[in-house]
């Protein structure tokens, strides 16, 4: 069964409350094009929300600011366990860190605040949260609605405040 | 206190579209009672608290709501057709995607809040 069918014409299941869905993608897309964190690094944290969550659907989409800021195929595998290991910028890895504290039990230990107050400004850090938070809460949608376990990997363009996210 | 001062502030174009679409929430059509219920046990989920809801007192569409809304915060792959069946038996469409947006939401701001201590 369609677990909620998008309305007559409609993409999405959210498209049954357009203004809702508008006010949604204001937001996401002002965390991501209007923001003051650079784009692969949050584009990092959405990607290891997406393979812990196990979204199919969002552990193959690709944001084009984040590939065009240098997250190519090569470091999106080094997102995987080991990655303390791998030569990713410091800063990558912290947004993994902050990603697998975020979803586990969103509390950030003394030592991550530490390392995160050394990397980023209190702004990049509220806005990193917010982004990786937004992320992990909106691909659990697409779990919920049945997404396939896996699709083709796909590059889209990076979500706007005029323009609709295909999923977190 | 949070451990970082000022926070949302920091982010205030985000922080005004969050808003707004958290106020928004509470215009799409879903009954407020249940959109608080959601929020008020995601909320102790998220901190690992003692729920502050008596399943006994609650009608069978709260519940339904409820339980879609735990099984989302903690496992939506464990979401199954039934739970969906059971939300189409007491919610329209559009009822439903306002409750599935708001469960997002309130997932969201609770680790958001939790994480950097934000009351």
């Amino acid at each position: 069964m369609t677990r909620l069918a998008p309305p007559p014409g409609g993409v999405t299941p959210f498209d049954h409350q357009p203004e809702l869905w508008a006010a949604f993608n204001r937001y996401y897309g002002t965390l991501w094009s209007e923001g003051v964190v650079d784009q692969p690094t949050k584009e990092v944290g959405r990607l290891r929300n997406a393979r812990v969550t196990g979204c199919g659907i969002c552990k193959n989409l690709r944001f084009a600011g984040a590939r065009d800021g240098g997250l190519d195929e090569e470091r999106v595998a080094l997102i995987a366990d080991g990655y303390e290991e791998s030569d990713l910028p410091e800063r990558w890895k912290l947004s993994i860190r902050l990603a697998d504290a975020l979803i586990a039990d969103a509390r950030v230990d003394p030592d991550l605040r530490r390392a995160l107050l050394q990397e980023f400004t209190p702004e990049e850090i509220v806005e990193l949260t917010a982004t990786i938070t937004t992320a992990i809460a909106f691909s659990k949608a697409a779990v919920a609605f049945g997404a396939p376990p896996e699709m083709p990997l796909v590059v889209v363009p990076t979500p706007t405040v005029d323009g609709a996210v295909g999923s977190g | 206190m949070s451990w970082l001062p000022g926070t949302p502030e920091l982010a205030p174009a985000a922080y005004e579209r969050f808003r707004a679409l958290y106020d928004g929430l509470w215009r799409g059509g879903m009954d407020a009672g249940v959109l608080e219920l959601c929020r008020a046990r995601i909320g102790a989920l998220v901190r690992a608290e003692r729920s502050p809801i008596d399943w006994s007192e609650l009608d069978d569409a709260q519940r339904a709501a409820l339980a879609f809304a735990e099984q989302y915060v903690l496992d939506p792959h464990g979401l199954r057709d039934s739970d969906f069946a059971a939300l189409h038996a007491h919610f329209e469409p559009p009822e439903i995607a306002t409750l599935v947006l708001a469960v997002a939401m309130f997932d969201a701001r609770s680790r958001f809040e939790c994480a950097l201590e934000v009351s």
